[in-house]
């Protein structure tokens, strides 16, 4: 009896962390989405219980603690605004309907957050991702994400892109015109976030170390105020107070 | 008459030569016979008259406005002329033709010149006058012009081109110039008829003067009666100076603006120092200020709305952080600017065409009465909107204050509550012009029971009487119904739209007409044309006072359907302040009304309909009627014109009281005049009575000789 009750216990907790409800609620709130597909997508699952209480207590974002998963072919899918897109890997490409669905999610809004966990330049995980959204949505492209776009800015002013493996300074956007669908980070971004039991970093920072992660912890944080911000930090408005700052 | 001649010579010849019975009436009706074949072939003759020799003078008299100017005025000084006795023994040796001038000639009689008291002419068109004059008197043997003016010639083509041309001698009587003349006149005004509101316009002026040496004057420009911009500068004589000012039109309208510069005593004329012009203020784009409480899907989804349509300049604050959220790193490696809100609501909120709070409580920023500018704006005609959100209406302390008495709703206090559930909206009128998501009302009916849910309604007390409730929630009530969600309303010339929820993302995400029902928000906020129940239409072209304008008010019903059988009146209000009410002729789906204005100024029309004693609102328009600039900007004795006219047609120039007769000789043209005449021989009397007589003689004769 104890036994099942132990077991009752985990189960609900674990429902929590895990979006076991179906109905994803609080319409306005920031939701923490990360896309389940047939590859290796669920390898920093400890990620946004981290990233939840920093950004709550250094932000006014109202988010959900809970972290939820959603399938492309997933009719939720549509009520999820952001979604992060991790992977080491290449992978099985999508359906038919899952590229029909991508692509209507995209260019209603959708935004894309890819985060390479694999440390490595070109990896194939890296290849896959662009030649899959290449196929979804053939008129964008890819390009370099100047270090002036409003991603560097959003909440902390940041120079360059970070992470646990610093592979590229530079984050990579998947344009329809001036429309950003996806972004993609080479740098396992999600890696400086893991905590042991006992409250240590799982994952060293290399090569800059614990500098190196607070700036990754930064632009992470900088990534969800983007989703749900877009461009704000590049209105005119901000030029003047963002270039005394930034010492121009 | 050859052909005649001929016959008779042959009809001789056989009677002389042949000797035939009865050659006697042979005779006779061989002579019938070629009368006849004459009148057949309709003979004519043209018959040349040489009329008498002598040189005809067309003398020309300017009654333009500025023959009006001087003491005593340049046109008693032309009368003086006409009835001076050197003058009338002069005009009498010769045929004359007299006309009065200005734009054109018009025949007139010597004593009606004299009689003349008030000049009239609008424009002086010398190159036209003289045109006309030359080819209305070409049969007539003119030999002179005698043109009696100031030469202050202001529109048409170069005069002297039309006297070289035509080579017949101008003597031209300088009327004018008899005292010190002084200036000053706006000649030109440089502007565009349209403007935009917040967007700097520029408005030039050309000052000219004469009489003035080094002069400092001041160029002031007016809105009405309101000073808006003033200019000092240096003039001298025959000299132009150009002013240029720049001002921001702060309203939408049509306004009246003038420029002005001072009287001096002794000018010419004062009417030339203000030139009064229309500009038609617009809305260059639609400028939305967007309040939001935090980051939010709402927000980015509608940022990414706006800041992708050309109309809509998008100007936001979004608060990043509350007061208690911690930074871990200093303030320079943050993104955070000051939150402007003191600037916002006490200087620039007028600036803005509509007001979004989305999710905002003001009670962190700024004190409550700020909020009367709020009410304010939209008392001038400003848009607002209040989307839902746990900081929006009860909740985040708008209750009491300026802002509640603007919304359409009764807000509950701070103990509103939120229901999280989700829920398709219930829509009242699927054709409203907020809510119409397709061209028929079936259609968008079937699109809004298909729309995606919301989530999470503001559960604020009840809509105002005179307040619409568009949409509401299907199954949550309140002792006034089921729950309102979408609330439109009217404070005094500005709209007000409140949204119990702040979700509509979720109909973005989802495909649905999310982009139409936003696009068709704007409008409706800004009381735009697809807002307005009630439209005048004045014509674009220029009209001038005396000419009539024809307008058009168009009538539609709530859903902007032409409407017929409405009431309509429409008022004219004239540049003395004159209302006045005009006859409307309704005309199928829309009502006619013409005015014919007398005099310069601005003309507005104010239009108001009816349907079924339900009042569907109010439209004006304006236009503005002036004469086409001429007498009043140049009215300088022109005195070299008049010298190069003479010089030019072979004519000579006189000061008007310093006349020589002896040195004005009208020549007799070398070719002597003729006229001509066309006689037609066939069909006259005495041929035909000939022949009668004839007929009846042979008859005659035949019966006497016993001959049938």
């Amino acid at each position: 009896m104890k036994k099942v009750v132990f077991i009752l216990f985990f189960f609900l907790l674990s429902a929590g962390t895990y979006g076991f409800p179906e109905d994803i609620p609080e319409g306005n709130k920031f939701i923490f989405a990360q896309l389940v597909y047939q590859g290796n997508w669920d390898l920093r699952s400890q990620a946004w219980g981290e990233i939840y209480p920093l950004l709550s207590a250094t932000t006014s974002i109202k988010a959900i603690p809970q972290r939820y998963t959603t399938t492309l072919s997933d009719p939720k899918l549509f009520s999820l605004p952001a979604l992060w897109w991790l992977g080491d890997n290449s992978f099985v490409f999508f359906s038919n309907q899952e590229i029909e669905y991508l692509k209507r999610w995209l260019l209603n809004g959708g935004l894309l957050i890819i985060d390479d966990l694999s440390g490595k330049t070109d990896s194939l995980f890296f290849k896959a991702v662009h030649d899959q959204l290449s196929q979804t949505v053939p008129e964008a492209k890819w390009e370099k994400i100047p270090f002036d776009y409003a991603i560097y800015r959003s909440f902390y002013l940041l120079s360059e892109a970070s992470g646990r493996r610093m592979v590229s300074k530079n984050l990579e956007g998947f344009f329809l015109d001036d429309q950003l669908l996806a972004i993609y980070s080479a740098n396992d971004l999600l890696g400086v976030w893991g905590r042991t039991p006992l409250g240590e970093y799982i994952y060293n920072c290399i090569p800059g170390g614990e500098n190196q992660r607070r700036q990754a912890q930064k632009l992470t944080l900088n990534l969800i105020v983007f989703a749900l911000t877009g461009t704000y930090k590049s209105d005119v408005i901000h030029q003047p107070f963002l270039e005394i700052k930034m010492g121009r | 008459m050859i052909m005649l001649l001929i016959l008779l010579l042959i009809i001789s010849l056989i009677y002389l030569l042949i000797n035939l019975p009865y050659r006697n009436l042979f005779l006779l009706r061989a002579v019938i016979y070629a009368v006849i074949i004459f009148i057949i072939f309709q003979p004519s003759c043209v018959k040349k008259e040489f009329l008498p020799n002598k040189p005809a003078v067309a003398i020309l008299a300017d009654i333009s406005e500025s023959m009006a100017l001087e003491q005593p005025s340049r046109y008693q000084h032309v009368k003086k002329f006409l009835q001076d006795a050197s003058f009338q023994n002069f005009i009498k040796r010769y045929p004359y033709f007299v006309y009065s001038f200005s734009e054109g000639i018009q025949p007139v009689s010597l004593s009606q010149l004299l009689n003349l008291s008030s000049m009239t002419g609008k424009t002086t068109n010398l190159a036209s006058v003289l045109n006309e004059t030359i080819t209305e008197n070409k049969e007539k043997n003119l030999s002179a012009i005698f043109l009696i003016s100031d030469g202050a010639n202001n529109s048409g083509e170069d005069p002297l081109l039309i006297a070289k041309k035509n080579k017949i001698p101008i003597y031209c009587f300088g009327a004018g110039g008899g005292e010190k003349q002084r200036d000053l006149s706006i000649t030109r005004i440089e502007t565009s008829e349209i403007a935009f509101k917040n967007v700097p316009t520029e408005v030039s002026a050309e000052i000219k003067a004469f009489g003035f040496d080094n002069q400092s004057i001041t160029v002031n420009l007016f809105i009405k009666d309101e000073l808006l911009a003033s200019k000092k500068i240096k003039i001298s004589s025959g000299k132009t100076e150009k002013v240029n000012f720049q001002f921001t039109p702060q309203s939408l309208g049509k306004f009246v603006y003038r420029v002005v510069i001072p009287d001096y005593p002794g000018e010419l004329s004062v009417k030339n120092n203000q030139t009064a012009f229309l500009i038609n203020v617009l809305r260059q784009k639609v400028r939305l200020l967007y309040l939001c409480g935090q980051p939010s899907w709402e927000y980015k989804f509608l940022r990414r709305l706006f800041k992708g349509d050309p109309r809509i300049e998008f100007v936001s604050f979004i608060i990043l952080r509350n007061p208690d959220n911690i930074s871990f790193v200093p303030e320079n490696q943050l993104s955070l600017i000051p939150f402007p809100a003191a600037e916002i609501f006490t200087k620039q909120i007028s600036n803005f065409d509509i007001l979004f709070f989305e999710n905002f409580s003001y009670e962190r920023f700024f004190p409550s009465n700020y909020l009367d500018n709020v009410k304010k704006f939209v008392e001038n005609g400003g848009g607002f909107i209040m989307l839902g959100g746990e900081n929006s209406f009860g909740r985040g302390g708008y209750k009491g204050t300026a802002v509640e008495e603007i919304m359409p709703v009764v807000l509950e206090g701070r103990q509103e509550k939120i229901d999280p559930a989700r829920f398709r909206v219930q829509i009242a009128e699927s054709e409203h012009p907020l809510l119409a998501l397709a061209d028929s009302g079936e259609e968008s009916r079937k699109l809004w029971e298909n729309m995606p849910e919301l989530e999470g309604i503001n559960c604020f007390g009840q809509a105002k009487k005179e307040a619409a409730v568009l949409a509401s929630h299907p199954w949550i009530k309140n002792k006034n119904g089921y729950l309102p969600v979408i609330v439109a309303g009217q404070y005094k010339k500005g709209r007000v739209l409140t949204i119990a929820s702040d979700t509509t993302w979720r109909w973005a995400l989802n495909a649905s007409p999310y982009q139409r029902f936003w696009q068709q928000t704007i409008s409706w906020l800004l009381g735009s044309a697809t807002g307005k129940q009630i439209d005048i239409l004045l014509p674009q072209e220029k009209i001038l006072p005396g000419q009539e304008i024809r307008g058009k008010v168009n009538i539609f019903d709530q859903y902007y359907r032409p409407l017929s059988e409405a009431t309509v009146k429409i008022f004219v209000v004239t540049p003395r302040g004159e209302k006045m009410p005009l006859e409307i002729f309704p005309e199928e789906d829309r009502y006619e009304f013409s005015y014919t204005a007398k005099e310069e100024g601005k003309y507005s029309f104010i239009a108001s309909a009816w349907k079924n004693k339900r009042y569907l609102g109010e439209d004006n328009d304006s236009i503005y009627l002036s004469y086409p600039s001429g007498e009043q900007e140049n009215p300088e004795f022109n005195q070299d014109l008049l010298i190069k006219l003479a010089q030019i047609s072979g004519g000579k120039y006189f000061p008007i009281d310093q006349i020589d007769w002896k040195e004005i000789k009208l020549n007799r043209k070398t070719s002597q005049p003729v006229q001509e005449k066309k006689i037609t021989v066939w069909d006259s009397v005495w041929i035909y009575l000939f022949l009668i007589v004839a007929l009846a003689g042979e008859w005659f004769w035949r019966r006497s000789k016993g001959l049938w």
